[in-house]
């Protein structure tokens, strides 16, 4: 008895020991996968599927972690994917651990509790690092769920090459595209000359300029005139709406602006247009290269200025730059989640990945020491023009957030689709008149107002 | 027994000394205790302090007494298991089969010695 | 381990021994009881295959996922090879309309009537993205839209048509984005043009599309013919693409159209498979040399898993599984040889799951039976213990009562034998209290004489006997029987007559004397 007394401890301690090496060698072998949805890069070589595959290589074997990115889209597919998944509609995809949204998306959730509070995973000294305003552009009803990776600004782009041909051709100057009174003008001077170049064929004129988001012309546009865009839920349409509304519509009208839909980059690239306002992180997808319809090619020269504004408004330009949300599953996997945004967001790492994606960094320490090291480094000329303009932009501008309103998406799909529409009606209508009739285009710039006004308050 | 000696027993003490009583209920023989002096007696108490001393000692002195007389009784008392009554040795019958007091004997017509 | 046999075996020839304590036997029958059900055990665990290799189980696991995935891959890639050939046939037919018998050539610096093909060829590709389970569709003329380009001699006019937001491979309204070919038609369509769109398609980056030209055409289906995994230039995607000749009438190749199977496509199509020993990853990629390289072909999900799909995997052989190695770990694995060339090297299908996963769930495994069957002796041991213990209690209670001699008044055990053996004791004990073979004659002469005188006694003589054996003092007799101390003395010196005894000393002697020969009732 008293040798089985001393031998059953011993095998209970080496059996313990057994199962304690198990379990810890477990958790080392197989990573915690998690999935996320991005829209740095779209189709392109996406710089942050770079970073993820550098994270995945060092931190993440490490810890165990590996990410996988299982999208790479634009912020709108993002948002229908995430809504379909989150109502678990037929046949939508399973929700991924991170993506990609607005705070103005994840107001629309059906259940915003689906996401992590980043305040019960980053310490308080973790969220001190953040520029204070960005942090509060990321809290929706008290939660900080949207975290801030970069944010992205709107900026001119020119392609020079061509602007130079029509400037020594008309005279037209870059300094008129300064304010959105010149920029339109200057694109009905455009639409006029490229008309002019093939005599022979009526109501060929190309556009001059493309605008990524109309919504957002306005919206700023409004308010850098002292006044509210909106009305509660809904578009206030008021007096400076119809100052903003006029210059615009007349330069669409004479079809010196693109009325198609998709990105700014689109027609740039086949050279269809030649200036527009876009996201500064649209730098990826502008190419230096233009391909015209004979398949012919032209290398040319990006320029990068800081958006127009109104002469008698205040220089205000819209922020964007959407944030990371991370969706509630199990401890560890939003643990290894965190684990990489939290990598993503050391300075050193956020301004890299700012740069490289045409975004500012969102940590204070990566805007001081970081970012100018970064931008040293550069190389590449479209992104030197880009920080140039940032650099202008910075100390010259307000930066203007879009408020938190449930209905906002929705406000801004419906505007973007009916004025593209609206003013289609009148170009077309304009161009069945001849094209050439100066008190029709005014007539028909207030009709199409009101016509707009009537469809929008539907 | 004690006990229901200490329930007849009657109390004869003044305040020199301390003396007990008990009577046999057959013959009416009055027994006594013997008598126990007061270590205090005749000690004049100068104060009224020294009075509550005395009383308490007196008090104490008299239950030892009482004990003792208890005890002294019980050589010469009986109780009887038929009438439950307490008789002196000289009333209490040595029967066969239950000892018993003179009282009930004679009723029941049993024999006996008495104790003494 | 030897000692402890001999342990063992000490204990069995004590147990053969009278000396061996009745519990101590009852536990090593108990124990050596546990040990043949535990050998039962084994014995039957063993028979069933439990410990016959997990090698075999792994080997059983992979060969089902092996089963199930490679059929699905020979389907989809047979699938998608139809599909394939079917709109090289509806091209066809649009050329044969289109250009009646000039080749597609002819239409070289005719931009209209590109824009014009192009549109046609529109819906016919629109239709096979949307019905096969692809990514993407292209087709690709020989024609080009401006023979006096710098690059004109590697530009082909054509249409190029991928999936955008490849989240869920099944999902039914996939957005189709505009990867090549005239912008015209993608507006026409609603479709936005692809971040990297181009109006024709560069050929010296498409692997085979010189060698499908250059041949002659019996058989579509064996035209058909894979590319490796390509990278798609600009983007951060990379694709198998099938490419099949687009022949004309009368069998010259006019042009190649193909199916793009992309890698987030084919991951999403074959997500990793979280069996019992870890992550299992499907792989399709051609094996040269014992290599199996993973560069030139797919993987599919690799969640929880560390496998790169870069990497290059030295296969080994072995009986139940084979064992790749390579930068990104060892792993285990079964493959198969599927239908299709990459590179004129045979492509496979594999089943892969990581060594160490495999390896930690084994070791996982064992040490649950090893802590299970130790609890499980351990709990049998303790249970004996318990039994043997409860067992033997009464037996112990009833030699206890024996010690300490009051055997007479003990209750029952509750086990017959045991109240046997105690019946017996007391008969015993009584009987030798009786008999005289104990005492000397005389002695016992006087012991009965003192019985007999006691017999005359009164009841109350009796009584204050009983008192005196119970070894009470005069007074507390008194006390008890509510008498004088004069009537007991007056009985005492009754008895002493009545049993001829001189003193109290004498009585209380005697009594002494009959209490020890356990005689003491007779008295009474």
């Amino acid at each position: 008895m008293k040798r089985w007394k001393t031998v059953l401890p011993l095998l209970l301690l080496a059996a313990l020991l057994l199962t304690c090496s198990g379990c810890g060698k477990a958790e080392g072998e197989q990573p915690v996968s998690i999935t996320i949805w991005h829209v740095y890069g779209a189709q392109t070589d996406s710089p942050l599927n770079d970073l993820i595959d550098e994270f995945n290589g060092t931190v993440g074997k490490e810890e165990g972690i590996r990410v996988e990115v299982t999208m790479v889209s634009n912020n709108k597919n993002i948002y229908e994917d995430i809504l379909a998944a989150a109502n678990q509609d037929p046949g939508a995809p399973e929700l991924p651990d991170i993506f990609v949204a607005y705070p103005k998306t994840v107001l629309n959730l059906p259940d915003e509790n689906i996401l992590v509070d980043y305040t019960d995973y980053f310490t308080q000294e973790e969220l001190d690092t953040f520029v204070p305003a960005f942090l509060e552009d990321g809290m929706v009803n008290g939660r900080l769920v949207v975290l801030p990776v970069a944010k992205s600004t709107e900026l001119l782009y020119v392609n020079k090459t061509a602007f130079d041909r029509f400037s020594a051709a008309t005279g037209a100057q870059l300094s008129d595209l300064e304010t959105w009174d010149g920029l339109f003008e200057t694109a009905c001077d455009y639409a006029a000359w490229t008309d002019s170049q093939t005599p022979d064929v009526a109501g060929d004129s190309t556009a001059l300029f493309v605008h990524d988001f109309h919504f957002n012309y306005f919206q700023v546009g409004v308010e850098s005139l002292g006044e509210s865009f909106f009305d509660g839920e809904k578009l206030a349409f008021g007096p400076m709406f119809q100052r903003v509304w006029e210059p615009y519509a007349r330069a669409a009208i004479s079809g010196g602006l693109w009325l198609q839909g998709g990105y700014a980059t689109e027609p740039l690239r086949t050279g269809e247009s030649i200036v527009s306002v876009a996201s500064s992180a649209s730098v990826l997808y502008f190419s230096d290269q233009v391909t015209y319809a004979n398949n012919t090619s032209e290398n040319v020269e990006l320029l990068v200025q800081p958006c127009p504004v109104f002469r008698e408004g205040s220089r205000t330009v819209m922020q964007r730059g959407a944030g990371m949300c991370t969706v509630r599953s199990t401890p560890d996997r939003e643990q290894a989640a965190v684990t990489f945004l939290k990598w993503l967001t050391e300075p050193a790492c956020n301004a890299r990945f700012a740069v490289s994606a045409g975004y500012m960094p969102t940590t204070q320490e990566a805007f001081d020491v970081y970012l100018p090291q970064e931008i040293q480094s550069l190389t590449d000329p479209k992104y030197t023009a880009l920080y140039d303009a940032y650099a202008k932009t910075q100390p010259a501008y307000e930066f203007y957030v879009p408020p938190q309103m449930e209905s906002y998406q929705d406000l801004e799909a419906s505007f973007e689709k009916n004025i593209r529409l609206c003013m289609l009606d009148a170009r077309e209508a304009y161009l069945q008149a001849g094209g050439n009739d100066q008190a029709l285009l005014e007539q028909l710039v207030q009709e199409s107002l009101i016509q707009f006004q009537q469809i929008m308050s539907r | 027994m004690k006990r229901i000696i200490a329930g007849y027993l009657q109390d004869d003490s003044d305040e020199g000394q301390f003396w007990f009583s008990l009577t046999c209920v057959e013959c009416g023989t009055v027994w006594k205790s013997t008598p126990i002096r007061f270590s205090k007696a005749g000690v004049p108490s100068p104060t009224e302090a020294k009075q509550i001393v005395f009383r308490t000692l007196y008090q104490r002195e008299w239950e030892q007494a009482r004990e003792r007389a208890i005890v002294e009784a019980a050589h010469g008392f009986n109780w009887c298991p038929l009438c439950g009554r307490l008789v002196c040795n000289r009333c209490f019958l040595i029967c066969d089969d239950l000892d018993m007091c003179r009282t009930c004997a004679e009723d029941l017509h049993e024999r006996g010695d008495p104790v003494a | 381990m030897w000692k402890k046999l001999t342990g063992l075996k000490d204990q069995f020839h004590a147990a053969r021994g009278q000396s061996v304590g009745m519990q101590r036997r009852l536990m090593l029958y108990w124990v050596s009881m546990i040990l043949a059900v535990f050998a039962a055990l084994l014995l039957v665990l063993s028979v069933a295959g439990f410990f016959s290799g997990s090698d075999q189980k792994l080997n059983q696991a992979l060969i089902t996922e092996q089963n199930n995935v490679s059929v699905q891959l020979a389907q989809q890639l047979g699938t998608l090879t139809a599909q394939g050939v079917a709109l090289s046939s509806q091209i066809t037919n649009i050329l044969d309309d289109a250009l009646y018998t000039g080749a597609v050539s002819s239409l070289n610096d005719q931009g209209d009537r590109l824009i014009a093909l192009e549109r046609q060829l529109f819906t016919p590709l629109n239709a096979a993205i949307q019905s096969s389970p692809c990514n993407g569709v292209f087709v690709i003329l020989d024609a080009t839209t401006n023979t006096t380009a710098p690059m004109a001699g590697t530009s082909r006019a054509g249409l190029y048509l991928r999936f955008m937001n490849l989240s869920n491979k099944s999902a039914v309204n996939q957005d189709i984005v505009y990867f090549r070919g005239v912008p015209e038609v993608a507006r026409e369509n609603q479709l936005e043009l692809h971040n990297r769109w181009n109006l024709e398609f560069d050929i010296s980056r498409l692997p085979g599309y010189t060698r499908l030209m250059g041949q002659t055409v019996t058989r579509l289906a064996d035209s058909a013919y894979w590319t490796g995994r390509v990278h798609l230039t600009d983007t951060w995607e990379d694709a198998f693409l099938l490419l099949v000749p687009i022949q004309a009438s009368d069998g010259t190749v006019q042009g190649v159209c193909g199916i793009e199977l992309g890698d987030l496509y084919f991951r999403l199509s074959y997500p990793a498979y979280q069996s019992e020993f870890g992550s299992m990853v499907t792989v399709l990629a051609p094996m040269s040399e014992g290599k199996l390289r993973l560069s030139q072909g797919m993987t599919g999900g690799l969640e929880r898993t560390y496998l790169s799909n870069t990497d290059t995997l030295a296969v080994k052989e072995g009986k139940y599984f084979n064992t790749y190695e390579g930068e990104s770990g060892t792993f285990l694995g079964v493959h198969t040889k599927l239908n299709l060339e990459i590179n004129e090297a045979p492509v496979y299908a594999v089943t892969l799951i990581a060594q160490d996963s495999w390896a930690t769930a084994t070791a996982q495994r064992r040490t649950v039976w090893i802590l299970s069957s130790l609890c499980f002796l351990l709990l049998m041991l303790g249970l004996s213990f318990y039994l043997s213990r409860r067992f033997v209690k009464p037996i112990f209670q009833s030699f206890r009562a024996i010690q300490e001699e009051n055997a007479l008044e003990s209750e029952s055990s509750g086990i017959s034998e045991v109240d046997a053996l105690m019946d017996f004791i007391r008969s015993k004990s009584q009987n030798q209290a009786i008999g005289k073979s104990g005492l000397p004659p005389d002695i016992a002469e006087l012991f009965n004489t003192f019985a007999q005188r006691a017999e005359s006694l009164t009841a109350t003589e009796r009584n204050i006997l009983r008192y005196y054996a119970d070894g009470r003092e005069i007074s507390e007799v008194a006390e008890l029987a509510y008498i004088s101390i004069h009537t007991v003395r007056k009985h005492n010196a009754n008895m002493y007559q009545k049993l001829g005894v001189g003193s109290r000393d004498e009585l209380m002697l005697y009594l002494e004397l009959f209490r020890r020969c356990g005689r003491l009732d007779e008295l009474f």
